[in-house]
């Protein structure tokens, strides 16, 4: 399959999460995803869109958030980007993952979920135009059973 | 979301996408089943292909609030890439994890 990219952007708002929701829907079909590949989509557009939503833009601040997502025989490249508040997962505190049923904390929990199903993980923010960029890259997984 | 009764065990069906819009449409419902029931209760995830933070959040809370009444809440039939999910955020040591709905029915009698 040759490169193949498809993109969307949406107002920064609640709704929009079912209309990208949809979107990823709609790139399993046409750039025939698999399974972890389309769970991975649908996992940044999960813990990062909405994390957008809730805190990137204030309140009285129209945003926007581009989903794109590219496809070709070695990887999947998955970019979203808004032009709200910075925010560099790479820097957020590593989840606690002990604790018991009463004392488990939850906090961090989406973006090491990101980060432990993807390959890479990388983050600019263009202080000059104020775009932040979320790349995730997921390698194609290698048949090891010998068949083409 | 399906709720249905067998003998003293509350099993609860979960849709198949519990993202953003799953949960959402779920939550008030699995917590009101969940706290007025009180008891043993099944969550059988066999349907679910999708979860994320917000999913597993929102089991833990009625977990946590159904133990605090003396009951308990486990998990059935979770399909290979969420038994994953649970493996690396280690939630599968949170719950009891039967590999389908009659296994976790048994293991409550």
């Amino acid at each position: 399959m040759d490169h193949e990219a498809t993109v969307i952007e949406v107002p920064a708002q609640w709704a929009s999460i079912e209309a990208l929701l949809n979107f990823v829907d709609e790139l399993e079909r046409t750039l025939a995803l698999p399974d972890d590949q389309a769970y991975l989509v649908r996992l940044v557009v999960e813990e990062f869109a909405t994390n957008i939503v809730k805190y990137s833009y204030e309140q009285h601040k129209q945003g926007i958030i581009q989903l794109s997502c590219t496809c070709d025989e070695d990887e999947l490249r998955v970019i979203i980007r808004d032009h709200g508040q910075p925010f560099d997962p790479n820097y957020s505190p590593e989840p606690d993952l002990s604790g018991d049923v009463e004392n488990r904390s939850v906090g961090g929990l989406g973006v090491f979920l990101v980060r432990e199903m993807c390959d890479v993980l990388t983050y600019h923010h263009d202080r000059a135009s104020g775009w932040n960029e979320l790349v995730v890259i997921k390698k194609r997984q290698e048949r090891t059973d010998g068949s083409a | 979301m399906n709720t249905e009764q067998i003998g003293d065990v509350l099993i609860i069906t979960m849709p198949a996408r519990l993202d953003a819009i799953g949960v959402a449409s779920i939550e008030n419902q699995l917590s009101e089943a969940v706290n007025s029931h009180k008891g043993k209760t099944l969550v059988d995830m066999s349907e679910v292909s999708f979860v994320a933070s917000l999913a597993l959040r929102m089991l833990l809370t009625n977990l946590k609030q159904v133990q605090g009444m003396g009951g308990d809440l486990r998990l059935a039939g979770l399909q290979p890439q969420i038994s994953e999910i649970f493996r690396k955020s280690r939630f599968d040591t949170l719950f009891k994890i039967a590999a389908d709905r009659e296994t976790g029915l048994a293991e409550y009698a």
